[in-house]
C-alpha cells in the first residue's frame, strides 16, 4: 500500500508539472463546468415549474443528484479519459510497450498515470452544489456524508470498471478512441433519479447497466432516503466490476500484437 | 541466460485490398489473414554475451525480442529468460530485464529526462543510494552532463537516445534487449553509443541481445550473430565464420595517375569497375597483401584503398544462398 | 472551372466514404452520443403520464423530441477535431498547398458520414413516431419546408464548426469552444425541453442566437406551429455570418501559415 502511494505520487508529480505549464486550461475548465452546470440547472427548473416532483424526488434532492452527476462527469472526462481512456492511443503508438516492460501491474499503470489538476474548478463546483443541496434539505449530517462518500467510491469504481472493459477491447480493435461515447450516451440517464423513467427502463438501468448505482444511490444516501437493498448491492457490484475488468485485461494481454513487428 | 526452443508466433490481421468496391465489401465481411511472424526458432545465450540479431525487415527480429521481453504472448514454444517464463510477466522478471526501442521513446516529451528517471526509480523501487550512484555512473559513461535537465523535446535525436538508454538502465538490468538502438543517428553518435554498450557489458556483465540495421554496430559489438529470415533461423554462430564463408573477397579501389585499360587489369583479378583513371578489383582475402604490392609496383597508382565487402552484402548473399549447415 | 471541382469532390467522396466504412463503428457512436433528446423524451413523457404538462401529452412530447433528435443529428460535424489533429501532427500545411479550399474536402467527409448515419437516424425517428403515435402531429404539407429547414440547420452548424476549426490554427484551445457550442445547441436549441416552456423574456433573448433556429424551428415547423418565413430568414442570415467569418479566417490563415510552411 505504501509503495502504491509512492507510485501515485511519482506519476502525479509529473502530470502536475505538465498541467502547470498550461494555466489557461484552468479557466477553460471552469467555463465548461459553469456551462454544463447552467444548462442542467435550467432543465431542472423548467421541469419543476411544471411538475411537483421528478420521479418522487424534490427539487433539492434532484439538485444533489445533479451535483453528483457533475462530479462523476468530471471524474470520467477529466480522469478516466486521460488514463484508461488513452489506452487505444497507447496501443496504436506502441507506447504500451514501455508500460508492459515495467514491473508494476500494467492495468494499474495505465489507470492512474495522470491526475489533471485543471479539473479542480469542476470538482469544486460539483461539491458546492452537492453541499448546498444537502444543507437546503437539512440532511447534512456526519452519517449521511460518510454514506455519501462510501457510495460515491462505489460509483467511481463501477464507472471505472465500465471504462476499463470498454477500452480493453482496443487490444483487438485498434481504432476505438470514441468508444467512451457509449458510456457518455448511457450516462446521460444518470442526470435524473432513476424513478423519473418508466418501469422497464428502471429495471434495465439497475440490473443490466448499473446506472442506478452511479447517481441515484449516492444521492439518496446524501438525502437520507437510501433503499438499503440497493445500498448492499452497490459495493458488491463495484467489486465484481473491478474483478471482471482485471480478468479481461489479463486475457487481453495475451492478444497484444504491439505496434510494429 | 536465455533459452529459446521452437518458438512460434502467429497473429491474425484484417485484410483489405485498396479500392472503393473492396472497402464496401469489407463493410459487410472482413477477411482475416494469419501472419506467421516467427516459425519455430531455437537458440540459447550465455550470461554476459552480446549477440547480434540479424535479418531483413519483417524477418521476425522485433517480434522475437518482444516475446523474450514478455510483451507478446508466444503462440507455441518454450522461452526462459534469467530463469523466468517471460509470458508470465512476473514482477521479478520485469525487474531483471530492460528493452530499448530505437523507434519509440519512453521519455516524457514535455518534461526533462530527469523526471522520467525519477519515475522509473519509483517504478522499479530503486533505493536513493543506488539511484544516486547509478545516475552518476551513467552520466559519466554516456556524457549526459546538462542534458537531463532540458525538456526531452528540445534534445537532439542522439541526445534523446542516450537518455533513453539511461532511463532503461536505472534498475541495472541483467538482460538487455536493444532494438535498433542507433537508428537515425550520425556516425559519431553511433560510435559513442556502441562504446557505451560494450563498456556497460564489461562493467555489469549484462547479457545483451541487439538488432541493428548498421552492420558496424554488429561487427563492433558482437562476436556471435543469429540470422533469421521469414521467421526461421538461418545461422547461429561466430560473426567471423559468416565472413569467412561468405565474404571471401575484399575490394581494392585504385586511382591512377594515367589511364590504364581494362584488359591490363584483368591479369590481377576480378575487375568490378574500370574507367581509365579509376578501377575496383575484387580479390580473395588472403591474396590482398601480395596483390597490393604488385599493383603498386607495376601500375601508375596515385591512391589505393582496401575495403571489406559490407556485411549487408554478405548477409544478403547469405539469404539468397539459403541455410547452410552450421 | 466547375468540372475539376466536381472531379475533386468525387475523388474526395470515394476516399472519405472508404474511411467512414473502415471506421463505421465511430460513425454509429455519434448516433449514440446524440441520444440525449430521446432520454429527455422518456423523462418528459413520464412526467406527463397522468396529466398533460404545459399543454403537451406524452404523444406530443414524443413527436417533439424525436424530431428534435433528427435535427440535432443533422448538426453533427467534426471539422474542429480533424483540423486540430492535423495541426498538431503538422500535416495541415498540406491542405494549404492544395489548389482547392479544404472546405470541400471537409464538407464531403461530412456528407459521407451522413450517407452512413442518416438511414439509421430516419429509421429510429420513424419507428418512434409510429409507435408513440407522434406522427399524428405532423402537418404533411409542411414536410418539404421541414426538409429544407434541416438542410439549412446542417449547413449552419457545419459552417460554424468550420469557422471554429480555423480558429484552431491560432490556438488549439479554440477546440474547447466546440463542446460549449454543442451544449448550447442542445439547451438553447430546445433538445432538452420544449423552448416554449421558457418564459417569454428568455425566449426573446435566445431567439437572437442561432441555436433555436437549428432545432426548435424545424420541429415547430413540421407541427405547423410557426410560419416558415422568419425562421428561414434567421437560418440564412446566420449561415451568411458563419461563412463570412470562416472566409476571413481562411484568408488570414493562408497568408500567415503559407509563409511559414513555404
Amino acid at each position: 500500500m505504501r509503495r502504491m502511494l509512492q507510485l501515485v505520487r511519482a506519476f502525479w508529480a509529473n502530470s502536475l508539472a505538465l498541467d502547470l505549464e498550461y494555466r489557461i486550461d484552468f479557466l477553460i475548465s471552469a467555463v465548461t463546468a459553469l456551462f454544463s452546470f447552467g444548462t442542467g440547472l435550467l432543465v431542472l427548473q423548467v421541469m419543476f415549474r411544471y411538475s411537483q416532483s421528478l420521479g418522487g424526488w424534490t427539487f433539492h434532492q434532484a439538485l444533489a443528484l445533479y451535483g453528483i452527476y457533475l462530479l462523476l462527469e468530471e471524474f470520467a472526462s477529466g480522469f478516466l479519459a486521460f488514463n484508461i481512456g488513452s489506452l487505444p492511443e497507447l496501443i496504436r503508438r506502441g507506447d504500451l510497450d514501455f508500460i508492459l516492460l515495467k514491473p508494476v501491474n500494467s492495468q494499474l499503470q495505465v489507470s492512474i498515470r495522470h491526475f489533471r489538476i485543471v479539473g479542480l474548478p469542476a470538482y469544486l463546483l460539483a461539491l458546492g452544489i452537492l453541499g448546498y443541496a444537502m444543507a437546503a434539505m437539512g440532511s447534512l449530517t456526519v452519517a449521511n456524508v460518510l454514506l455519501l462518500i462510501a457510495f460515491l467510491a462505489c460509483a467511481m469504481v463501477i464507472i471505472y470498471a465500465i471504462w476499463a472493459l470498454l477500452h480493453t477491447l482496443a487490444f483487438w480493435l485498434v481504432r476505438i478512441e470514441n468508444i467512451a461515447q457509449i458510456f457518455y450516451a448511457v450516462f446521460e440517464v444518470a442526470r435524473f433519479p432513476i424513478g423519473a423513467f418508466p418501469g422497464p427502463m428502471r429495471i434495465i438501468f439497475t440490473v443490466v447497466i448499473p446506472i442506478t448505482f452511479m447517481t441515484t444511490v449516492p444521492a439518496s444516501a446524501a438525502a437520507g432516503i437510501l433503499d438499503w437493498r440497493l445500498g448492499i448491492a452497490a459495493p458488491a457490484i463495484a467489486l465484481a466490476g473491478l474483478w471482471l475488468s482485471h480478468r479481461f485485461w489479463q486475457f487481453a494481454l495475451r492478444h497484444y500484437t504491439s505496434a510494429s513487428s | 541466460m536465455i533459452e529459446v526452443q521452437d518458438l512460434v508466433k502467429h497473429y491474425s490481421v484484417a485484410k483489405r485490398e485498396g479500392g472503393f468496391s473492396n472497402s464496401v465489401r469489407a463493410f459487410f465481411r472482413r477477411e482475416r489473414e494469419t501472419v506467421k511472424a516467427v516459425e519455430g526458432i531455437s537458440f540459447s545465450i550465455q550470461p554476459g554475451e552480446i549477440v547480434g540479431f540479424l535479418g531483413p525487415n519483417g524477418a521476425g527480429k522485433t517480434t522475437t525480442l518482444k516475446m523474450l521481453a514478455g510483451l507478446l504472448y508466444p503462440t507455441a514454444g518454450r522461452i526462459r529468460v534469467a530463469g523466468f517464463r517471460p509470458q508470465e510477466r512476473k514482477r521479478a522478471f520485469l525487474g531483471t530485464i530492460a528493452m530499448v526501442l530505437g523507434q519509440k521513446q519512453q521519455l516524457i516529451w514535455d518534461l526533462p529526462p530527469a523526471d522520467t528517471f525519477l519515475l522509473n526509480k519509483e517504478i522499479y523501487g530503486v533505493s536513493d543510494a543506488d539511484y544516486a550512484e547509478r545516475i552518476a555512473e551513467l552520466t559519466e559513461m554516456l556524457d549526459l552532463g546538462g542534458l537531463v535537465n532540458r525538456q526531452a523535446r528540445k534534445l537532439s535525436l542522439g541526445e534523446r537516445m542516450k537518455c533513453e538508454l539511461a532511463a532503461a538502465l536505472i534498475h541495472r538490468p541483467k538482460v538487455l534487449f536493444l532494438d535498433e538502438p542507433t537508428i537515425g543517428l550520425d556516425v559519431n553518435m553511433q560510435q559513442s553509443l556502441r562504446d557505451f554498450i560494450a563498456d556497460y557489458n564489461r562493467k555489469t556483465g549484462a547479457t545483451i541481445l541487439l538488432t541493428s540495421h548498421y552492420m558496424a554496430d554488429v561487427s563492433a559489438l558482437c562476436k556471435r550473430v543469429i540470422v533469421i529470415n521469414r521467421g526461421r533461423l538461418l545461422f547461429d554462430g561466430d560473426l567471423a565464420a559468416i565472413l569467412e564463408r561468405m565474404a571471401v573477397e575484399k575490394a581494392v579501389k585504385l586511382h591512377f595517375s594515367a589511364a590504364v585499360d581494362r584488359g591490363r587489369l584483368e591479369a590481377y583479378g576480378k575487375v568490378a569497375a574500370a574507367d581509365g583513371l579509376e578501377a575496383e578489383l575484387h580479390v580473395p582475402r588472403g591474396a590482398v597483401a601480395a596483390l597490393a604490392q604488385r599493383v603498386l609496383a607495376e601500375l601508375p597508382v596515385a591512391d589505393i584503398a582496401i575495403e571489406d565487402t559490407p556485411i549487408e552484402t554478405v548477409i544478403g548473399r547469405f539469404m539468397t544462398a539459403g541455410p547452410a549447415p552450421s | 472551372m466547375i468540372a475539376p471541382v466536381l472531379r475533386y469532390c468525387r475523388a474526395c467522396f470515394r476516399a472519405s466514404f472508404a474511411i467512414m466504412l473502415e471506421y463505421r463503428a465511430t460513425v454509429f457512436l455519434w448516433i449514440l452520443a446524440g441520444l440525449t433528446p430521446l432520454i429527455m423524451m422518456f423523462v418528459w413523457r413520464h412526467l406527463a403520464a397522468d396529466a398533460p404538462l404545459g399543454g403537451r401529452d406524452p404523444k406530443a412530447f414524443s413527436f417533439y423530441f424525436l424530431t428534435a433528435f433528427l435535427a440535432t443529428q443533422c448538426c453533427i460535424a467534426w471539422v474542429v477535431w480533424n483540423v486540430d489533429y492535423q495541426v498538431r501532427n503538422g500535416t495541415y500545411a498540406i491542405q494549404l498547398l492544395r489548389p482547392f479550399d479544404p472546405w470541400f474536402a471537409e464538407l464531403i467527409e461530412n456528407v459521407s458520414a451522413y450517407v452512413l448515419r442518416m438511414p439509421l437516424n430516419v429509421l429510429i425517428t420513424a419507428a418512434g413516431l409510429l409507435l408513440s403515435g407522434g406522427w399524428e402531429l405532423i402537418v404533411p404539407g409542411r414536410l418539404p419546408a421541414f426538409l429544407l429547414a434541416l438542410l439549412l440547420s446542417w449547413q449552419l452548424m457545419f459552417n460554424t464548426n468550420y469557422a471554429l476549426a480555423l480558429l484552431c490554427l491560432w490556438s488549439e484551445r479554440a477546440k474547447s469552444a466546440d463542446s460549449w457550442i454543442y451544449i448550447m445547441l442542445y439547451t438553447l436549441g430546445g433538445a432538452l425541453f420544449p423552448l416554449d416552456f421558457l418564459s417569454p423574456g428568455a425566449r426573446a433573448v435566445i431567439a437572437w442566437t442561432p441555436f433555436p433556429w437549428m432545432v426548435n424551428f424545424p420541429v415547430e415547423l413540421l407541427a405547423g406551429g410557426v410560419p416558415p418565413f422568419p425562421g428561414f430568414a434567421m437560418q440564412a442570415a446566420w449561415l451568411a455570418v458563419m461563412v463570412a467569418f470562416h472566409r476571413i479566417l481562411w484568408a488570414r490563415g493562408r497568408k500567415r501559415f503559407g509563409a511559414v510552411g513555404g
